[in-house]
């Protein structure tokens, strides 16, 4: 069918084929196994204490300063949070490097240029940290102000939407950065 | 200035997305007691299949196991044959196992085509392979615990290598790995999707 001039490309959905499902696997596998290699690494004592903790403490300062912006009034202790009637401590699962390890390995997974990775990575890092911000401060305020929404929030809500968030974040990443953009005017 | 094309597919997912986490979460909260009991028998299963003769004792809900522990039916407690039950039994809520049942159906109640017919069969293997990942946190809870926090006991029965293992294949599956498959599941079976967004 012969093409307006100017009109926009329609985008293509490349038939199912066992090419395309191989393409699938490969991704799948090639995740899988940055994801282990990249989770072994965080969790190897020395890069734990030397990296992990500190950047978490971090993680609680910020967290700290936009709290006691709230009117808050916390103390940072290390990675705790606390005033007189309730306290967090940020551990392993709630400091968002697990999202942001899986984000890395979906990213390098995927075929693309170097440069695409290099802003995936960059862009998905602060994107996904800035979330991260927003669920303990949030759950913060659950748990000192309506502690029977805490847990639930705390387990299952914020944890499903910090992973729901990056992976629209890797499709847009996919969608703007990986895939062959169309010709101009094309 | 108009949405470019390409992006209308994935604006029109993230705009599907909080509708379908809701829907999710229905779904897993009415599954969560037939689920979360198969993976929980699962997990143990495969605690019986490394323990010679099987070792671990198990009890889903009933506060006679663990007197005054909230249990709303849906916790899983564990102990080793010989040892007496008591309040401090080793337990966990099965909902902290299942919960990334709701990150996949979320994925595939966003995803269009689903209610159209296509997409199904994908989300039914989805699901069972989801279930075994799931049933492997159940064991590697169970075997972590007797390996590194039962004292002596745990040091006279686990080697060194046994204990390094079952601590960083719990911590794996718990931090990495239930987060990490529903979308890789996702993107399999639905990978001429992800590819051809637009």
């Amino acid at each position: 069918m012969p093409r307006t001039p100017g009109a926009a490309r329609a985008p293509e959905t490349p038939p199912d084929t066992p090419s395309t499902r191989g393409a699938g696997l490969r991704f799948v596998v090639l995740f899988l196994v940055v994801l282990a290699g990249l989770f072994s690494l965080v969790a190897w004592q020395p890069v734990n204490d030397r990296v992990v903790v500190p950047f978490t403490a971090a993680i609680a300062t910020v967290s700290g300063l936009l709290l006691n912006l709230l009117g808050q009034g916390v103390v940072q202790s290390g990675t705790m949070l606390h005033t007189p009637t309730f306290a967090v401590d940020i551990k392993n699962g709630c400091n968002g490097i697990e999202a942001i390890v899986i984000f890395v390995a979906a990213v390098a997974a995927f075929p693309s240029a170097a440069r695409a990775r290099f802003i995936g990575l960059a862009g998905g890092f602060v994107l996904i940290q800035a979330l991260n911000l927003v669920r303990i401060v949030t759950l913060y305020l659950l748990g000192a102000h309506w502690p029977a929404a805490f847990s639930a929030s705390h387990t299952v809500v914020w944890q499903a939407i910090i992973i729901l968030f990056s992976v629209v974040l890797w499709l847009l990443w996919v969608e703007r950065y990986a895939r062959p953009q169309p010709l101009p005017g094309a | 200035m108009p949405v470019p094309n390409r992006y209308r597919a994935l604006r029109s997912f993230a705009l599907r997305l909080p509708v379908a986490f809701l829907a999710a979460v229905a779904v897993w909260l009415v599954l969560l007691p037939i689920y979360g009991r198969a993976v929980a028998r699962a997990g143990v299963g495969m605690a019986h299949m490394v323990e010679s003769p099987n070792l671990t004792r198990w009890q889903i809900g009933g506060a006679r196991v663990a007197k005054g522990a909230p249990d709303d039916g849906n916790v899983l407690y564990f102990w080793p044959e010989g040892m007496a039950r008591s309040s401090a039994t080793p337990n966990v809520p099965l909902a902290e196992i299942t919960f990334t049942l709701v990150i996949l159906l979320a994925l595939y109640f966003a995803t269009p085509g689903l209610l159209a017919g296509k997409g199904w069969s994908g989300l039914a293997i989805s699901v069972l392979i989801l279930a075994v990942v799931h049933a492997l946190e159940v064991f590697f809870r169970i075997e972590s615990t007797f390996a590194l926090r039962m004292g002596a006991w745990s040091a006279a029965r686990y080697s060194e290598v046994a204990r390094n293992f079952y601590g960083w294949g719990k911590h794996f599956v718990d931090l990495s790995l239930k987060f990490a498959v529903p979308f890789a599941l996702w993107a399999y079976f639905n990978w001429k999707v992800v590819r051809g967004r637009s």
